[in-house]
């Protein structure tokens, strides 16, 4: 026998309430972690945007900063070498007087090779002790080695060549400007 | 039997829950929050370096403006052409025969060039070595007076023969 209800049937759900509330509360958090990322998305591309604006920048400003370096760089050799040639110039002519100062009456030049870092000397001097006596001492305390040669020209006078240098380490330039 | 139906979904939907919100912040939440993290810090870092370049150009700048100063007479002066004929002229004041002769031309490493002559004067007096020497230093060019310098008595005079730079820009 067939049982029978008085009630009126009730369409059934196809998820009950419970399970209703708990699927629309996972999917809200997953949107709104979802939300979350995309905002920290979008911010981080915020930041992008600005880094490849600063890159650029900075790479304009390295540039202009090498650029100025240089001629940083440039600008003081030039300035300094201007001033280093005047003071050579200077060097040079007080080595050329201190030069001609050690020459003594009784010798006469009739040559002179200035080097920088030798001194060739030819003339005539009324003997032998004179050259010896008066010039060979002040040449030896300047120059490392002196070497001389004597001879007789045809009016009997005696010429001398001596030839004077100097170590490899230091130049008349060097003496004069340590005077 | 009701009661334990329930408790078994409470589970399941807690662990879906859990599942659904570890992939979410594994996948798209830590991945997002890393890179932001790292380009904030390269900005900031960029920053920095934008901050230290804009200084270094300004302090560079000013280092320019003191050197120009500095050396404004030096600089300027290799700017003025070197005249073969006006270094002459001054020279003759000096000795009786000039002559001058171009060798070469050289660039420094200071972005000068460097042309350089040959000089053969004749003097009567080895002073007036000394004192043309004092002219080139206060002539409006850098003029280097080199080494080898050579003196020969040449029957009442002295032949002179040197090496000479002249600095240009």
């Amino acid at each position: 026998m067939r049982s029978r209800s008085f009630i009126q049937p009730r369409k059934k759900r196809l998820l009950d309430r419970m399970s209703s509330l708990w699927l629309g509360f996972i999917v809200l958090v997953a949107v709104g972690l979802i939300v979350f990322g995309i905002l920290i998305h979008y911010k981080s591309s915020f930041y992008i945007k600005m880094l490849d604006n600063l890159h650029r920048q900075n790479s304009s400003e390295m540039k202009k900063v090498k650029h100025l370096q240089k001629e940083v760089t440039l600008m003081r050799m030039q300035g300094q070498l201007a001033q280093e040639v005047t003071k050579a110039n200077e060097v040079l002519k007080e080595s050329i007087q201190n030069m001609f100062d050690l020459i003594p009456d009784q010798i006469t030049l009739t040559k002179v090779v200035m080097e920088k870092k030798s001194l060739y000397l030819k003339g005539y001097t009324d003997s032998k002790n004179s050259y010896t006596l008066l010039l060979e001492p002040p040449l030896k305390s300047i120059f490392t080695q002196t070497k001389v040669k004597f001879s007789k020209d045809t009016k009997g006078r005696t010429v001398f060549e001596s030839y004077s240098t100097i170590a490899d380490q230091v130049s008349l330039e060097d003496i004069n400007e340590s005077r | 039997m009701r009661a334990d139906n329930k408790t078994l979904k409470f589970l399941i939907f807690i662990l879906v829950f859990l599942a659904v919100v570890m992939a979410f912040v594994f996948l798209f939440v830590i991945p997002s929050i890393k890179e932001f993290k790292h380009k904030k810090a390269e900005y900031y870092q960029q920053l920095k370096a934008q901050k230290e370049l804009s200084a270094k150009e300004k302090e560079l700048q000013q280092e320019l403006q003191k050197l120009q100063k500095k050396y404004a007479k030096s600089l300027e002066s290799y700017k003025v052409p070197f005249e073969e004929k006006k270094f002459l002229h001054v020279a003759k004041r000096y000795f009786q025969n000039v002559k001058l002769t171009q060798k070469s031309v050289k660039k420094t490493e200071s972005g000068l060039q460097i042309y350089e002559f040959t000089a053969d004067f004749s003097a009567q007096t080895p002073v007036k070595f000394y004192q043309f020497i004092e002219a080139v230093n206060h002539m409006k060019n850098v003029v280097k007076i080199n080494f080898p310098i050579k003196l020969e008595a040449r029957n009442s005079n002295i032949s002179l023969t040197f090496n000479m730079s002249v600095y240009k820009l």
